[in-house]
């Protein structure tokens, strides 16, 4: 990818990645959905997970699978609130890119 | 390297941090590994090696244990984030306005792959930042000094007591070095002399054993060269090389522990 992802947008997506599914999500499924988004190394998102896990916007709990313990992650209510900000930041912002990049393809016409 | 060997490397590569955190790491891993089902060999040859993964869960360790573990996006403040997010982060983040930070987080220095810069550069800013705190503050830093040395007194003088007998002895033995070969050069020379001289004087009555009177003699004069020539290397090399050593290492001492106030 030609753009870089910051911290706080990969947090964005990682945050918008575990709130799609109520019950939650655990880390090899969350890295495949944020592999489909952005390129990362499937190494990247076990730190990305602690942190939020630190800042208590995620949760996790672990659910018997097949005769063992998979760990889910989920969306606490600080989750929520940090990703609906994130969500409006990303509005605003993409917003004024689009604008600004497509004005100047007009202008190349 | 399969799925087994990673883990186990990667379980030893982390026998220093904090249990909690390494039965953290580990159980994510594994189960990662096991998630990925017959993309096993895909996700360990992304992954790198173990050393990486060993590295950035490290460097992340570092990061929180420097930050006291709580919510700070002082990170998210870098060069790098003039992008997409940059806005994002520069909102959210201005308490914290006009601080410049050259090192990333965590899983920036992880995508990065220069976990040791990472934490240089957070080592860096935090000799940075004590040294623009002292440059401030001059009396505060004497002040500081003086309780220093009155709590260190105690030490000092059972610290000092020791190395200076230490010092004495060493110094001690040193100069019966110098005074003992000065003494042994000097006396082969004359004995050897001596014995030339008295070996000649008596090859006139018995000539077989002034010869070996003056063979001896001539083999003292030889250990008096020998031992002259220790002496000069002693004398020429030893003492000033000593000298040099001692104050090199007062110096490094005393710079050292400039450098430990700042």
């Amino acid at each position: 990818m030609v753009f870089n992802t910051g911290a706080a947008l990969l947090d964005a997506i990682v945050l918008a990645v575990v709130s799609r599914t109520i019950k939650g999500t655990y880390g090899y499924k969350i890295t495949q959905d944020v592999r489909g988004a952005i390129e990362i190394s499937e190494s990247t998102l076990y730190p990305v997970l602690r942190r939020l896990l630190k800042e208590d916007c995620l949760e996790v709990y672990d659910l018997a699978i097949d005769g063992r313990n998979r760990r889910y992650y989920r969306i606490t209510e600080k989750g929520r609130i940090q990703l609906n900000l994130y969500r409006g930041e990303w509005a605003v912002y993409s917003g004024k890119i689009s604008r600004i990049l497509e004005e100047q393809s007009d202008e190349q016409k | 390297m399969n799925r087994n060997e990673f883990m186990e490397r990667l379980e030893y590569l982390l026998s220093d941090i904090p249990q909690e955190e390494k039965a953290d790491a580990i159980a994510y891993y594994r189960d990662y590994l096991e998630e990925a089902g017959d993309d096993v060999g895909k996700a360990i040859q992304d992954f790198g090696s173990p050393e990486r993964i060993a590295a950035m869960i490290r460097s992340e360790l570092a990061g929180n244990l420097e930050d006291g573990g709580e919510f700070t996006e002082r990170g998210y403040e870098d060069e790098r984030f003039r992008d997409p997010s940059y806005q994002v982060a520069k909102r959210l983040d201005l308490p914290e306005e006009g601080e410049k930070d050259p090192s990333g987080s965590g899983w920036q220095q992880a995508s990065g792959g220069g976990f040791g810069q990472g934490q240089q550069g957070a080592s860096q800013k935090d000799q940075g930042g004590g040294q623009r705190k002292f440059r401030t503050s001059g009396p505060l830093k004497i002040v500081l000094w003086v309780i220093l040395f009155f709590v260190m007194a105690p030490i000092l003088v059972g610290v000092g007591g020791t190395l200076t007998g230490l010092f004495a002895g060493a110094l001690g033995l040193l100069v019966g070095l110098i005074v003992l070969l000065a003494v042994l050069t000097v006396a082969l020379l004359l004995a050897g002399a001596g014995l030339c001289v008295v070996g000649i004087l008596a090859m006139v009555h018995w000539v077989a054993s002034g010869l070996l009177m003056f063979g001896a003699g001539v083999v003292v004069i030889g250990l008096g060269l020998l031992s002259l020539m220790v002496s000069i290397l002693f004398y020429g090399k030893f003492i000033p090389w000593l000298i040099r050593a001692i104050v090199d290492a007062l110096g490094r001492l005393i710079h050292g522990r400039r450098k430990e106030k700042l």
